[in-house]
């Protein structure tokens, strides 16, 4: 077999141009084709988990009560039709994932308040790990938000964003074929076994609960490991300058619109609750957010609020089955006291 | 830098524009193209360019020395020189601690300590590259077989000239000086030309190598924990892993050389098509083959002596080779494997041509070539000797969902490349793919353009020659 070479030869100078500008036809066409199947078919759970929060939010009943915001832990541990049950109080859930993080929280508020006018009360309930999240990590979400916010999507969320968030913002929202969500890649890595994934955490009631059965006990042993190391490297930093923008635009929000704000401590897995680290960081967290929303009420900003068996959850912040009942009671009871 | 960031395509846009905006003076251009590939290079860390300085200088004016004398022994003198210069820092950089630790391992086995430190030696990016294009140079000129380089500023340009500089083509001093010297001019065909292989080696860096390096890794980091068709299926993935990088590492920079003008030595030719050694290494790494083969195995005596002697030099030049990638036992282990596969065929090379006459019979010599093959490259890629005899004694053929999916990933990924490999084979035309008709290209490119994007790896990962 001869051993080739190469044999550089003379090309029409339109054959070139149709070839290079063919391949950057393919793309954008497949980006388009791709851009409209995420439209019906969103691979990623967390982004569906939000866009029907969204869609809940623009259907929502106008005498709400209470309105709770935050992300997975409250998704799946407030039950809004049982605290109603509890209470006699109307509440519903726009609990979304944590890496929208308190942009969010202030988007959906402000956006619930333009259509319905304020809640009584607005209750807000992160996970300790999000509090610190930084506008990267963040901005990663952002292009879910509904168009009608997408206009100036920074200056709504309340972030500064980089030269980067703005390219990764742009790629995220216009260009899905090279986003970093890979879910073509789930496709074409198993096309045969493939199925449109379905979740319990995304399938909501029509008050945005999603009941999720299945503990996993080791996962949160490795859980708490992971997350410890984590408390004591965000304890430096525990309230991202992202986070406290928002945090302060839902203060001024509440108080404009004579509105409670309230604090809620996620649901905690017992030996994580106890921990002294963790003890330590919702102190200076609590610290940075009452400056930041100096009127919020904090009762229930405390580890030891409601603290559960690694049997009833299925990460140290996340309960599952009858455990988000037992937590919806806890916060019932002391929201209402 | 790495080729395959956005640093480096901001650097190349801003380079190239200056470089051709130029086009009236050859030397502000090779300025601009120094200049450059000195940021190129001290991007990575830049107390390294001193390392590139030296030698440039050195071999400079060893080389200018060499020019106007005509005493033998001065001159012979002086060709020292430029060895112990650039062998030494090789040696130094590369390979000290590398024989420090093995003797003292040695001695050891005697119950006795070896009483000194190692040095806690970074090893220079690309170092094996730059210093075997230099000494080509210095040899060259010392054998009369090319006049030495008088202007340093072109000198330097063709020791750090970026695109081949911390990878290859190890390019020869006699093909990329006069290049340098004489004026260029903008090629549309070449540039063309360019543009495909720099497309063609992305694919094949960001979406067949990075990707099949999961594969790879997962299988040599802990051989005892995959059955016997994993290890297989990790084989055959760092086997495409291994030539996706560097053969597209090479596509890359002989592509942007296209479009500065410049024409490098083609460094790949469908290796894995080779039915035997010789065939192989006429097709992989061919400016360090051809290295080898000029300024080693022909200075040993090549095949001029006895049969002993010729496979002693094989041998040599193959364990030499091994060691040029790399200071550890497990490249030396492969160049040892080389050498004996070369010997072995030896005697055979008749037989083995004439069984070839027939295409399907041909098509088996390459089959069973390519079996010693990824041998081989599991001796290059394994850190130890556990690891491979982990892998070569494992012979449990358990089926998995991880088995399916890995031989899923391997096809899917490495089926296009094979396919273009017969596509160029066939038309004996590496450019092939280039000059398909419209029908074929516009859609060829569409599907490299698009798997560029979507199955591209972000992780701006290292060309793996890059270490040595």
């Amino acid at each position: 077999m001869i051993v080739p070479g190469e044999k550089v030869q003379t090309q029409p100078r339109a054959g070139i141009a149709t070839v290079l500008l063919s391949a950057i036809v393919v793309l954008a066409a497949a980006n388009f084709a791709y851009a409209s199947f995420l439209k019906s078919v969103t691979l990623n759970g967390g982004y569906r988990l939000a866009e029907k929060k969204w869609e809940l939010l623009q259907d929502a009943p106008d005498d709400i009560d209470y309105l709770f915001v935050g992300d997975s832990s409250c998704n799946q541990g407030l039950d809004a039709a049982y605290f109603h049950e509890l209470t006699g109080k109307r509440a519903l859930n726009l609990c979304t994932i944590g890496n929208m993080a308190a942009i969010d929280d202030a988007l959906m508020v402000s956006e619930f308040i333009g259509r319905y006018g304020a809640p009584p009360h607005i209750v807000v309930l992160h996970v300790d790990d999000v509090w610190p999240r930084d506008d990267e990590s963040i901005n990663s979400a952002l292009h879910i938000l509904p168009s009608s916010l997408q206009t100036n999507v920074f200056a709504q969320g309340g972030i500064t964003p980089t030269l980067r968030n703005r390219v990764h913002y742009l790629i995220n929202r216009h260009l899905p074929l090279y986003a970093e969500n890979a879910s073509l890649q789930t496709i074409t890595r198993a096309p045969f076994s493939f199925r449109i994934p379905t979740s319990a955490h995304d399938t909501i009631d029509d008050f945005g609960f999603a009941s999720v059965e299945g503990a996993d006990e080791a996962g949160v042993r490795t859980d708490r490991t992971r997350r410890l190391r984590g408390v004591d490297e965000a304890l430096s930093a525990p309230l991202s300058e992202a986070n406290r923008r928002s945090v302060a635009r839902l203060q001024q929000l509440s108080r404009e619109h004579d509105a409670q704000l309230h604090f809620v401590m996620a649901p905690l897995e017992r030996e994580f609750a106890q921990s002294e680290q963790l003890r330590e960081f919702v102190e200076a967290v609590s610290a940075e957010l009452l400056e930041a929303a100096p009127d919020a009420d904090f009762r229930l900003f405390r580890p030891d609020l409601a603290n559960f068996d690694a049997a009833e959850m299925e990460s140290v912040d996340h309960v599952v089955g009858e455990a988000a009942q037992r937590f919806t009671e806890i916060v019932a009871t002391g929201l209402t006291q | 830098m790495l080729f395959n960031s956005y640093v480096f395509a901001a650097f190349f846009a801003v380079v190239f524009s200056l470089y051709w905006a130029s086009k009236s003076s050859r030397r502000i251009q090779n300025a601009i193209l120094l200049v450059a590939s000195y940021v190129f290079y001290g991007w990575w860390d830049w107390r390294f360019l001193s390392l590139i300085v030296l030698s440039t200088a050195v071999d400079f004016a060893v080389g200018n020395a060499l020019g106007t004398s005509t005493d033998a022994v001065k001159r012979k003198r002086l060709v020292t020189v430029s060895l112990l210069v650039n062998l030494g820092l090789l040696g130094v950089f590369k390979y000290f601690n590398f024989f420090a630790d093995s003797f003292a391992d040695m001695i050891g086995v005697f119950g006795l300590t070896a009483d000194f430190a190692t040095l806690n030696i970074v090893l220079p990016v690309g170092i094996s590259f730059y210093t075997f294009q230099t000494l080509s140079y210095s040899i060259d000129v010392y054998r009369r077989r090319m006049d030495p380089c008088r202007d340093l500023l072109d000198f330097a340009l063709f020791v750090g000239f970026f695109p081949q500089l911390v990878a290859g083509p190890i390019e020869r001093a006699s093909r990329l000086i006069p290049q340098i010297t004489q004026p260029r001019s903008w090629q549309p065909d070449e540039a063309y030309a360019g543009v495909f292989l720099v497309i063609w080696g992305l694919f094949k860096k960001v979406v067949v190598a990075d990707n099949l390096a999961t594969i790879a890794n997962a299988v040599f980091s802990d051989p005892q924990g995959h059955s016997g068709l994993n290890i297989l299926i990790g084989a055959l993935a760092f086997t495409m892993q291994i030539y996706g990088d560097f053969s597209g590492y090479s596509d890359i920079a002989r592509g942007i050389s296209k479009l500065f003008g410049f024409d490098l030595m083609v460094n790949f030719k469908l290796p894995y098509f080779a039915r035997d050694p010789s065939d192989f290494w006429r097709r992989w790494h061919v400016s360090l083959s051809t290295w080898l083969r000029d300024y080693l195995y022909i200075g040993l005596g090549g095949n001029r002596g006895s049969n002993a002697r010729t496979y002693r030099n094989l041998f040599l030049t193959m364990l030499l080779g091994g060691l040029w990638h790399g200071a550890a036992w497990n490249f030396v282990l492969w160049g040892v494997y080389h050498g004996l596969l070369l010997i072995a065929y030896r005697p055979i090379q008749g037989h083995v041509d004439a069984f070839c006459s027939k295409w399907y019979r041909e098509a088996i010599a390459i089959a069973v070539f390519f079996v010693f093959t990824v041998f081989g490259w599991v001796l290059f890629r394994a850190d130890s000797m556990e690891v491979i005899a982990g892998m070569v004694t494992n012979f449990s053929f358990a089926v998995s969902g991880q088995t399916l999916g890995w031989a899923w990933l391997l096809l899917y990924l490495s089926a296009p490349v094979v396919a273009v490999m017969v596509w160029q084979q066939k038309s004996e035309n590496l450019l092939a793919p280039a000059y398909a008709p419209l029908f074929v290209r516009v859609p060829f490119f569409g599907y490299l353009a698009f798997m560029i994007v979507v199955e591209g790896s972000r992780m701006n990962s290292e060309f793996i020659y890059f270490q040595f």
